[in-house]
């Protein structure tokens, strides 16, 4: 029995969410590995979008991870309600949040086009472009499911802590992914 | 908009240092290009394993952060029962996910036409769990020991520690990745 108790306190609560969120994250990881090889095609056509594409994946799941944790720490303490309303606080937060992804998208892509430029030789500012169109399109996309998810998590007694950052890595990664595969398709 | 210069003081320079150190890896990418275009599972497991080893940063500061708020942490920190107990829910998951993902990326290349045998298998087992158990044990160390001293200096760690470990992991996977594979394919 004690040993039953102590398996039982090890695989808490906490252990299944993240096993689950890890779970489906990483199935959706996957995906994004599939639309990656079909992303690989466009990577001799502008040079830059293998550099630029690490850090504009990691630049969408830094800010949605930031911005679902600062919102879960909220609900945690009580700063704002479970219902899901337009306050000031959740207004700030889109509003940093969505200044940070544009600002940081600019300078990922003039760091790409820089790097292109002075390494290889070539000059063309369509990755500048692609970087903040693609950055726009994710944001439209991403931004309303991680708010809500969120807010859906908290009220049904889970811990976002737990699932949201599998969750806003995974649809950061298929959405920034799929928004590259469009703004590339409509540049080139 | 007091709450929106302070997100966005805090986040900012690291945002870029971390995305930076991102596309740095994206050199790393571009030396095994050809491989990874020729082992097509490997191509597959990258999002999914860079992702995993960044989640495990997101949740493991968002957690302590949440439990530094909250009053529930005490020093020595690394003895302190909700740090070992949190290191007891995340690493065996971790483990778990990485054979998961090794699984998943072959039977996925397969189905797309990739031909493969058990020792290529093997291989790629030996690098998602290296490249896991290595990486979560540093991430869970600068999450756990930044994070610390963060909220001493008054800032959230959540805006900055979030981005700092899901670039180690980022950065870091490349470099195992890329090494492992350079020396086993």
């Amino acid at each position: 029995m004690k040993i039953l108790g102590k398996h039982k306190r090890l695989w808490d609560k906490d252990f299944w969410e993240i096993l689950t969120a890890e779970f489906l994250s990483v199935t959706g990881g996957i995906i994004g590995g599939i639309l990656l090889s079909v992303l690989t095609n466009k990577l001799e056509m502008i040079p830059a979008l293998l550099i630029l594409l690490p850090g504009f994946l990691e630049m969408r799941g830094n800010i949605g991870g930031s911005l679902a944790a600062r919102l879960s720490a909220d609900l945690h303490l009580k700063k704002i309600s479970a219902k899901l309303k337009e306050t000031s606080i959740l207004k700030d937060n889109v509003l940093a949040s969505s200044i940070l992804a544009i600002f940081i998208a600019l300078i990922l892509g003039l760091l790409a086009y820089l790097s292109v430029y002075l390494i290889f030789g070539i000059n063309n500012t369509n990755i500048i472009f692609i970087a903040l169109i693609a950055s726009v399109l994710s944001l439209i996309l991403e931004m309303p499911l991680t708010i809500v998810a969120t807010f859906w998590l908290f009220k049904h007694g889970y811990d976002p802590d737990d699932i949201m950052g599998p969750y806003v890595t995974t649809i950061g990664d298929v959405f920034s992914i799929l928004a590259l595969i469009i703004t590339v398709m409509v540049i080139i | 908009m007091k709450i929106i210069w302070k997100i966005i003081k805090e986040s900012w320079k690291v945002l870029i240092i971390a995305s930076i150190l991102s596309s740095i890896g994206g050199f790393g990418l571009k030396t095994i290009q050809e491989k990874l275009v020729i082992f097509l599972p490997l191509l597959i497991a990258l999002p999914a394993l860079n992702d995993m080893i960044g989640d495990f940063g997101t949740i493991i500061t968002a957690k302590f952060t949440t439990s530094l708020f909250e009053g529930k942490i005490k020093k020595p920190l690394i003895k302190s029962y909700f740090v070992k107990h949190l290191f007891k829910d995340i690493m065996p998951i971790a483990l778990f996910m990485a054979v998961y993902i090794s699984l998943l990326s072959v039977l996925v290349a397969l189905f797309m036409g990739f031909e493969t045998n058990f020792v290529f298998f093997l291989k790629m087992l030996l690098i998602t769990l290296v490249s896991t158990a290595s990486l979560v044990i540093l991430i869970f160390l600068v999450a756990i020991i930044g994070g610390y001293k963060v909220y001493k200096n008054k800032e959230d760690p959540d805006d900055i520690l979030i981005p700092i470990t899901t670039s180690i992991a980022d950065l870091g996977t490349m470099i195992i990745f890329s090494g492992l594979i350079y020396l086993l394919f």
